[in-house]
């Protein structure tokens, strides 16, 4: 009888909820936006650009290949106000769950981004793995861009930065909101990939430097390169080497294993970052294949040249980061309050001025183990 | 047992009075009880049958001293070949030959015991002493043999009515396994379960429920194995029966089940032998209705109606697959169409890009509600498949490609609904037939329904919540007492083995402890100690 | 053979256990662990295991000795009857707030996850109706929706947990390996508090079959929040940092946030996960309902709990929906924590006090 009472009652409680449907939101009446653009305009007010889907060009059956985006400027002091004024451009709900990319303009990236983070950060919307970066230029010029291999810019860049970064070394690995989060709470700085955007064509070249949250300067990928070695944050790629004529001329060498460890060591408040560095390795192409020494010589000959090649990348990365934008964007704070918890709460402050002195130990051992299908 | 019984409701005497003639009113014409004289008590009974056409009074003379006898059956309930060699023959020929070789002549007083121990040449008489008993008897196809100066009457078994062949199960159709299935005939049922198990402890025992269409009922269970109290549980519940007609097993089975509020069936419907069979030996009981090609057996639990029999005659990995299937499917065919209402109307952000603006396109000239859009589609497969079922065979198919290919894509193209929805419409329903029970099917096919609606309410929550109310309700459920959701609540580990997973044979060496069977091992309990070898 | 109540399993013991304590708080453990506790947090957290393990250890040895009792009853029969009344009220007081404070953190933090606009009230009305329906069908019901859906949200927890391991790095962990003891303690009060309700003990163990509520499956049962909790832990500060750990509010949805599901027709793990945690909020509320309930009828020595429940529902509502903002919910959480604990402290006391006076009610109960 009971049972019978709760139950007609529930019914009865949620015929009165089917009046209700708040959060319904038929999917065809989302407006998705796939990619998020800030600039800066003259007045210092910002310019965002919302680039929505339209949705006839993704059916199933494709006709003649028509435009899959279109892409909307707001002018406001803030993301949320323009995400309020979206409301002002078409009759769906703006969708930012979809959101793959998030630009920064150059000029707006050299006045700082902190303003736009706690938006990026707070609204539930948007994921952590959301990828972030930094237009070579303005950003509506990257997500203008029409790129022919997938319906959006922002797609296009979102599958290069978190799947291509895998496999060649010269992509900035960290391009997500999370990595900024993490360090924005923490107070350091960070670093994101560059965006080169043409006509038809998107292309990562880089990263851009922030210290305190602005832009100071770009890596190019080579010392990108030098960066990833610092952090760890290389698995596999290919690695090249310059060598004389008579030596092979130019050497690719295809990393397959590449283990880095990075500790930070203190000595008499002195600190000193120990990297270590191991590649296994093949021969993927030579520049004058008809070397004439025996090949144990030889492999060991191209090993070594491999290790001075990366020493002197990721020298050049460190120096250039340290010395000439003095800005830590290797993480190594992290290591530092890792494994100096102590020293890190005294001088954790002083991090910026510490970091000026602090010097790069390497160690690299390269091993190539096969050769291909002729002998080298 | 009475013929007729008094009426409890007082308004029907009002309506019986008002109309005449009346309904039925031998009872107060007829002394129920039976006299010496033929033609008394045939009088008796022309009182109940004298009206019904089919009805056969035979009055013949016998012996030499013509001492009047009748017989009464009910035409086409008997075989006449039987009633003419060995009743009729007998009685009326080989009987004044054996005066004549014993030189005596029968008298009235004796003729009765003569006649029961010399002239009918049948294997199952019985005697009945009321016109009640006897009455049953010849409604039930017997011949009734009325001899004078005798106060009892004999029952002569000349049963024989057109019945169906034993043929191939119909909704339980198996790829492996014997293909024999129930018919209409109770005897016939038991001699099948009879012919699957000789074990000597298996009892059958019958009994008549309805109060004017007096259907044998039988149930049976296996000496030895099966819970007592299970059986007593058995007897008092069946007893509660108390309506005038029981034309099916699923008569009996709403009179007693455990819960009248429920979809879910709780108890299990088979036609085959080899079902029944195994479960008996489990500790189950099965219930046997005359009539009725079905068989009950209780108690149920949920997991038995993901399991066909194959599962068992195919080697376990193929079995456990299938298992794993049918469980993976029925989910599917609950909840997927209250996933989707809910994805599609409150969290697109669940859904990869590519897939979300792929079925945003394909809906952007949908004039309804993904909800809405979805019930018409259900409702249209379920009428499609009620209609599909009802109509002859040949029909059938045709209402099926009408539906599924003209409707389906009619629809598409007229822009009601989105190709994705009848994507996911028919899986769904394809889902729902793969489980083997056909009750436990429909179930699942209308528990949809409530989980759409509070997905439209509540989105993922509200399936969430419905999820919640299912589960609640299933722990609930008891069928016989027992736990319906075992083994997974509560968790008999014993039972696990034969759940989802289907594990060997020589794993399963214990019956299933969750219907406390008395004796719990079916074999021993380590086969390969005393063989010595694996 | 046909029994109308059947005593709890042991499996359903340590399912009911683990079920109550692994609640709302699961999403956001993390953050209160590192906020609470800072560098102390992984230690503070397998601290507060091991003291809830303790007082439910002693919960139990207590609850044992008076078979068939319930705490409300044993505590009359051992303090006496004024003081042992009023220690049942404030029981029942403790068990309506634990109520509602899981009810409010579910229905704030679901509609902050995924019902934006719905009102708060729907959601918790939904709610609180589907732990009616289960409360009412009694503690073998119960135990069985326990036994049956801690499986899933253990799953589920080790899915977030397996599945986010890309993104863990050992050294953002290395800080919270070597932590300062001092502050451990500091925070344990308030990491205790995410491992409220496991006070259930006191009121179940006449239901549980002799010899099934023993001291191992006691600790099972804590054992399996605390395990998992240890590893949320390790999980949230490795993927985030510590810092950023105390800023999240619900890192566990954080954690989901950055997996990406794994196959082709689902993206977002941390909707997936939503759904399943709501399994896990669930079974709090409706446990915590139930005792509230099953308390209120023993204290007036009345048989019908059904009654109670629909007496106690509008009270369990009505304040749940008091606290205006996010500090009143802390606040209230607080105190019910404090509150709490002082029970808890009190029945090891009571223990001590039962060991060394009281007299064994084993056999005439």
């Amino acid at each position: 009888m009971v049972r019978k009472g709760i139950l007609t009652s529930l019914i009865a409680l949620s015929t009165i909820f089917a009046v209700g449907c708040w959060d319904r939101v038929e999917i065809e009446k989302n407006a998705f936006i796939l990619g998020l653009g800030i600039d800066l305009e003259e007045d210092n007010s910002l310019n965002i650009t919302y680039q929505v889907a339209l949705l006839d060009s993704f059916k199933g059956e494709k006709g003649e290949k028509s435009k899959s985006t279109q892409q909307i400027s707001i002018k406001s002091n803030s993301l949320s106000e323009s995400r309020d004024a979206l409301l002002k451009h078409f009759g769906d709900t703006p969708n930012l769950s979809h959101c793959k990319l998030i630009v920064f303009g150059e000029e707006y990236a050299r006045n700082g981004i902190k303003s736009s983070l706690d938006y990026l950060f707070r609204e539930p919307d948007i994921r952590r793995i959301t990828s972030v970066c930094v237009a070579k230029g303005r950003a509506k010029e990257v997500l203008d861009s029409e790129p022919q291999t997938a319906p959006s810019s922002a797609m296009v860049i979102d599958q290069i930065v978190t799947q291509n970064s895998a496999n060649n070394s010269g992509i900035f690995p960290f391009p997500d909101i999370g990595y900024l989060h993490r360090n924005f709470i923490r107070e350091s700085d960070v670093a994101l990939v560059g965006i080169n955007a043409g006509k038809d064509t998107v292309e990562v070249s880089g990263a851009g430097i922030f210290k305190d949250y602005k832009l100071v300067g770009w890596f190019s990928d080579s010392e990108v390169i030098g960066q990833r070695f610092i952090l760890g944050e290389v698995h596999k790629g290919l690695l090249t080497a310059d060598l004389s004529y008579e030596m092979g001329d130019r050497l690719t060498l295809n990393a397959y294993n590449i283990n880095v460890r990075t500790i930070p060591k203190i000595k008499d408040g002195k600190i000193k970052i120990e990297t270590k560095v191991f590649i296994e390795g093949d021969i993927n192409e030579v520049g004058n294949p008809t070397t004439k020494l025996d090949t144990k010589t030889l492999l060991e000959f191209w090993g070594k040249a491999v290790e001075n090649k990366i020493r002197d990348t990721v020298d050049a990365a460190y120096k250039k980061g340290r010395d000439t934008y003095g800005v830590d964007c290797f993480e190594i704070d992290e290591k530092i309050e890792g494994y100096y918890p102590k020293f890190w709460k005294e001088h954790g402050k002083e991090w910026n001025e510490l970091f000026k002195t602090a010097d790069l130990d390497l160690e690299i051992k390269v091993k190539i183990r096969r050769v291909g299908l002729i002998e080298p | 047992m009475k013929i007729t019984k008094k009426d409890r409701n007082p308004k029907n005497r009002e309506v019986m009075e008002e109309n005449d003639p009346p309904q039925l009113k031998a009872e107060e014409k007829v002394d129920v009880t039976l006299s010496n004289s033929t033609e008394e008590n045939l009088e008796k009974f022309k009182a109940f049958l004298g009206d019904s056409s089919d009805a056969v009074f035979r009055e013949f003379r016998l012996g030499s001293q013509g001492i009047p006898c009748a017989l009464v059956f009910i035409d086409g309930l008997v075989n006449s070949d039987v009633i003419n060699k060995n009743i009729l023959k007998s009685l009326m020929y080989e009987i004044t030959v054996l005066e004549r070789a014993r030189n005596e002549s029968i008298q009235v007083e004796s003729a009765y015991d003569f006649i029961k121990q010399n002239a009918v040449a049948v294997g199952e008489i019985a005697e009945a002493s009321t016109l009640d008993k006897c009455m049953l008897m010849v409604m039930s196809g017997e011949v009734a043999l009325i001899v004078e100066g005798s106060e009892k009457i004999l029952i002569v078994n000349a049963r024989g009515w057109p019945a169906r062949d034993v043929s191939e199960p119909v909704t339980e159709g198996s790829v492996r396994g014997p293909k024999d299935a129930f018919t209409e005939t109770l005897r016939v049922n038991t001699a099948l379960l009879r012919r699957k198990c000789k074990d000597p402890n298996m009892v059958i025992k019958t009994i008549q429920l309805g109060r004017r269409s007096k259907t044998d009922v039988s149930y049976v269970y296996v000496k030895g194995i099966t819970d007592p109290g299970l059986i007593e549980e058995v007897e008092k519940r069946l007893n509660q029966v108390d309506v005038d007609e029981i034309m099916e097993t699923g008569q009996i089975e709403q009179w007693i089940q455990d819960s009248t509020l429920s979809p879910f069936p709780q108890v299990q419907l088979t036609e085959r032998p080899d079902t029944t069979v195994s479960n008996l030996l489990e500790g189950r009981v099965a219930i046997l209705v005359d009539n009725s090609p079905f068989a009950i057996i209780v108690p149920a639990g949920l997991y038995q109606f993901f399991q066909a029999p194959e599962d068992y005659y195919d080697r376990w990995i193929i079995g456990s697959f299938l298992r794993f299937l049918r469980w993976s499917a029925s989910l599917l065919a609950a909840f997927v169409p209250a996933l989707y209402i809910a994805v599609i109307t409150y969290h697109p952000s669940f859904l990869p890009t590519p897939l979300a603006l792929a079925i945003a396109a394909n809906r952007v000239n949908i004039p309804f509600p993904a909800f809405v859009e979805a019930f018409l589609m259900e409702v249209t497969i379920e009428l499609l498949r009620e209609s599909g079922a009802r109509l002859p065979k040949a029909i059938g198919q045709t209402i099926g490609i009408v539906g599924g290919i003209v409707i389906g894509d009619a629809a598409v193209r007229a822009g009601i609904t989105s190709p994705s929805m009848v994507l996911l419409v028919a899986i769904t329903a394809i889902a729902s037939f793969v489980i083997p029970t056909y009750s436990a099917g429909i179930a699942l096919r209308l528990i949809r329904f409530p989980l759409m609606i509070l997905a439209a309410i509540l989105g993922l929550y509200g399936v969430a919540l419905g999820f919640i109310l299912l589960n609640i309700h299933l722990v609930s459920l008891k069928s016989f007492g027992f736990d319906y959701m075992t083994p997974q609540a509560p968790v008999v580990p014993q039972d696990t083995r034969d759940w989802i997973l289907r594990l060997p044979r020589n794993l399963l060496w214990r019956r299933p402890i969750s219907v406390h069977p008395v004796d719990i091992d079916r074999m021993d309990q380590d086969p390969y100690k005393e063989n010595g070898n694996g | 053979m046909v029994k109308k109540h059947d005593k709890l399993g042991g499996l359903q013991y340590i399912s009911l256990i683990s079920t109550t304590i692994l609640g709302v708080i699961v999403i956001s453990l993390p953050k209160i662990a590192a906020e609470s506790a800072q560098e102390g947090a992984l230690l503070s957290t397998f601290l507060a295991g091991v003291l809830v393990a303790i007082f439910a250890v002693s919960m139990n040895i207590l609850g044992r000795r008076f078979q068939k009792k319930t705490v409300i009853e044993y505590l009359v029969s051992l303090l006496g009857k004024p003081l042992g009344k009023f220690l049942g009220v404030i029981l029942i007081i403790y068990f309506m707030f634990s109520t509602s404070l899981v009810l409010r953190g579910f229905s704030d933090a679901l509609k902050g996850l995924l019902l934006h606009s719905t009102p708060l009230e729907v959601i918790m009305v939904s709610m609180l109706f589907t732990a009616v329906y289960l409360s009412l069908n009694g503690i073998n019901a119960i135990a069985k929706i326990s036994e049956l859906f801690l499986p899933i949200i253990i799953l589920s927890l080790i899915l977030v947990i397996g599945l986010s391991i890309n993104s863990f790095s050992y050294v953002r962990l290395r800080p919270v390996l070597f932590p300062p003891l001092w502050r451990t303690v500091k925070g344990m009060p308030n990491v205790i508090t995410a491992f409220l309700g496991y006070e259930i003990i006191l009121l179940i163990i006449p239901f549980v079959e002799r010899k099934k509520a023993d001291i191992p499956r006691t600790l099972i049962g804590i054992a399996i929040p605390t395990v998992l909790y240890i590893l949320l832990v390790i999980m949230a500060v490795g993927a985030f940092g510590l810092r950023p750990s105390q800023q999240i509010n619900y890192p566990t949805i954080a954690l989901a946030r950055i997996i990406n599901f794994p196959g082709a027709f689902a993206d977002r793990f941390d909707i997936f996960f939503v759904i399943l945690w709501i399994l896990a909020a669930f079974t709090s509320v409706a446990n915590l309902l139930y005792i509230s309930s099953l308390s209120t009828v023993r204290l007036f020595g009345l048989r019908n709990y059904q009654t109670f429940i629909y007496i106690l529902t509008p009270i369990v509502y009505m304040l749940a929906i008091l606290p205006q903002d996010l500090p009143e919910i802390r606040k209230v959480n607080t105190y019910v924590g404090y509150l709490g604990a002082g029970i808890s402290m009190l029945v090891v006391g009571l223990l001590i006090f039962a060991l060394v006076f009281g007299k064994k009610e084993h056999e005439n109960g």
